[in-house]
């Protein structure tokens, strides 16, 4: 009954504690409609405020969220990602929306985790790995897909050993009558192979040249997490992303209605295992043949990419 | 088969004497030996100690004898040993096996089974678009680089993902700002419940719970002797880790002349900080003491040491400053309508405090637009 009160986003410092509590977020967490405009076509979805966490001065989280509004997201520039994250450069990316929903304990005992979805446009315009293939081709989706995560988390490792593992519970959720998108977990299993941090993931193409990245990051909250109890966090990503739905436009149909007419099946893989990392930099995608251009070579073999892998 | 294989559990040790567990004690052990395995120093001390009594109890420090009878005869003797945070009882039974009858372990082995994250010094780095990667440094020192970014983290956060998210925001109001805005810097993560320091816990030296973590810490600032321009910043209740460990610093005669030093807000006396600072030598930001009105006191005592330190940049202007804007930022003062008669009796110049009030309201103003989101475009 007093549940404004007791999960009202304020921090106080003296009644800070980190006893195994659940935690409660948004303030407001009635799930609102919310739409991007993706060159005609429109992706929409279902998502809660976000609010800042109050305090006076320590225990303060801010709600720095980022809107398209209505904007074109795919009319931009896309930028490089750091270095560090990225060394081979295979990518290009741009952020155009984000969202930080903060998880707080009872009577003012301030945030401990938060849910955080940020979408973004990737793309590769300035290497020509891909430029003879549609990411509309579950195949070529699938290996960028691959390519895609070699280059970032694949190359991430501590001493020899990886720091993520992925991609993991593989699933594709049927977002539109015609595109499918791929949601998947990379687990964090640096400090806990057992117990491991957890980054979820929706990918799916949107022009043959662009791929919308959708990414759940939990926090550092872990699988089974024990400091407090994180059901409500995953329970919101899942809410969220059983809200996603593609309203396709002319422009993605006819891209689409291109590869289907030589592509005959075009559902994505029902399974995908874990890619082998560590990898070094250098090695992501020269251990397997980019698939062909279909126009030219016509159909492509079922199980041609998927042995590679 | 001898006897002692019949002994009720296994052997801890494979050489010297047998020191054997009773099975009521095993699930402690089983969580000191889980510590120790995941790099914990202290449950690793621990364990290596405990193992050490296949060579006798003789010629350590940490035996204690209740019963001077007991040892004297060639029965069963009972002697008590204390590890760092842990009291074991040991029996030594007429088999010459030592048995460990209890382990007493203090409440930070159950957070540490609780699944708590390492302390330690974790190096940040960006994580896709907007996140960051806390990968934890096994050597425990800082990344190698010249001009890299230390920041002290404050107890209290869920894990060093969460920490070092807010010490990203935090570094952007510090020297340490290029270092946030690149999301490349380290952090020392002292994964401790609770926050440190404050008003009831202002001396640094009492704080025992950042014992373990400074002395992380310390070993750190000393094996970076050789890397250039360290900035070392503390956030909050950091201040009494970063404090203690630079006791320890200087306590090992170790100069680090061209690294800097900041503290964010700290929460423990700054007088103290500054004066070991100095004697480490390191470079102060010239808002090395701004924080509460506690800091304020406690550093306009110190800051006219510093004036006439020549090679510190505070200068006599900077304390003219401090003097009359009562050297609080306007962010402390938003939510300490208490202190408000404090600020008059501190600053010099009413017309200031006027002044720095309309710059408090404005702060607030703008902190509260962020109450529900806000599209940037």
């Amino acid at each position: 009954m007093l549940d404004w009160l007791r999960y009202f986003p304020l921090a106080l410092p003296t009644m800070h504690s980190l006893s195994h509590v659940r935690p409660k977020g948004p303030y407001f967490p009635k799930l609102r409609p919310q739409q991007w405009n993706l060159n005609g076509s429109k992706f929409g979805f279902k998502a809660p405020w976000s609010n800042s966490v109050y305090a006076v001065n320590e225990g303060r989280w801010a709600a720095e969220s980022v809107s398209p509004g209505n904007t074109n997201v795919l009319a931009t520039n896309l930028n490089f990602y750091s270095s560090s994250w990225m060394p081979n450069e295979h990518w290009q990316y741009h952020l155009f929306f984000s969202r930080k929903w903060y998880f707080v304990g009872p009577w003012f005992s301030g945030m401990r985790s938060w849910l955080s979805m940020t979408a973004c446009v990737i793309g590769q315009d300035h290497i020509r790995d891909f430029a003879k293939a549609s990411f509309f081709h579950p195949k070529v989706f699938e290996s960028a897909v691959a390519d895609f995560l070699d280059s970032s988390y694949g190359c991430q490792k501590a001493g020899r050993k990886p720091l993520y593992c992925g991609p993991v519970n593989w699933k594709t959720i049927p977002i539109s009558t015609t595109v499918n998108a791929a949601l998947f977990d990379i687990h964090d299993i640096q400090s806990n192979i057992d117990n491991p941090g957890l980054t979820r993931m929706v990918i799916f193409p949107v022009t043959n040249k662009r791929l919308i990245k959708i990414e759940f990051n939990y926090g550092g909250t872990r699988i089974n997490e024990e400091n407090y109890d994180a059901t409500p966090i995953f329970d919101l990503s899942d809410a969220i992303i059983e809200t996603f739905r593609l309203e396709t436009g002319s422009e993605m149909e006819s891209q689409w209605n291109e590869v289907k007419a030589y592509c005959t099946d075009m559902s994505l893989s029902q399974e995908f295992a874990p890619l082998r990392w560590p990898i070094k930099p250098e090695d992501v995608g020269t251990a397997e043949e980019r698939p062909p251009h279909p126009n030219k070579s016509g159909h492509i073999e079922i199980g041609q990419i998927k042995a590679i892998k | 088969m001898n006897a002692k294989t019949n002994s009720p559990s296994l052997p801890l040790t494979s050489t010297g004497k047998e020191i054997r567990v009773l099975p009521a004690v095993e699930p402690q052990l089983k969580l000191l030996k889980a510590a120790a395995r995941q790099g914990f120093y202290y449950p690793m001390l621990a364990l290596k100690q405990l193992e050490s009594l296949s060579a006798g109890p003789l010629g350590k420090h940490n035996v204690f004898i209740p019963d001077i009878n007991h040892s004297k005869a060639h029965t069963l003797q009972l002697f008590y040993i204390y590890l760092p945070g842990i009291k074991a009882t040991i029996e030594r039974r007429a088999n010459d096996t030592y048995m460990v009858t209890a382990l007493e372990l203090s409440d930070g082995y159950a957070r540490i089974g609780k699944g708590a994250h390492k302390p330690g010094i974790y190096a940040i780095s960006k994580k896709g678009e907007n996140s960051y990667q806390a990968s934890y440094k096994n050597n425990n020192r800082i990344t190698a680089k010249d001009n890299r970014v230390v920041v002290i983290c404050d107890g209290g956060y869920s894990n060093p993902e969460v920490a070092a998210a807010d010490a990203a925001e935090k570094l952007m109001k510090t020297p340490g700002q290029q270092a946030a805005l690149r999301g490349d810097f380290d952090i020392m993560y002292p994964s401790i419940e609770n926050r440190l320091g404050g008003m009831r816990n202002y001396d640094p030296k009492t704080i025992t719970k950042g014992f373990a973590a400074a002395s992380v810490l310390a070993n750190a600032m000393i094996q970076s002797q050789k890397t250039d321009g360290v900035l070392w910043v503390s956030t909050f209740g950091g201040s009494s880790v970063f404090t203690q460990a630079m006791y320890i610093v200087s306590q090992n005669k170790v100069r680090l002349p061209n690294h800097i030093a900041s503290m964010y807000q700290p929460r423990t006396s700054v007088a103290e900080a500054t004066q070991v600072a100095q004697q480490i030598g390191f470079v102060m930001d010239k808002n090395f003491a701004k924080g509460g009105v506690m800091a304020y006191l406690n550093s306009m005592s110190y800051n006219m040491k510093r004036v006439r330190n020549t090679n510190d940049p505070y200068s006599l202007k900077d304390y003219a400053k401090d003097i009359a804007t009562g050297g609080i930022t306007a962010n402390t003062l938003i939510g300490a309508g208490l202190f408000v008669p404090a600020l008059y009796l501190t600053s010099a110049a009413t017309a200031a405090t006027i002044a720095s009030g309309i710059g408090a309201a404005h702060v607030l103003w703008t902190s509260s637009r962020n109450l529900f989101e806000k599209p940037k475009r």
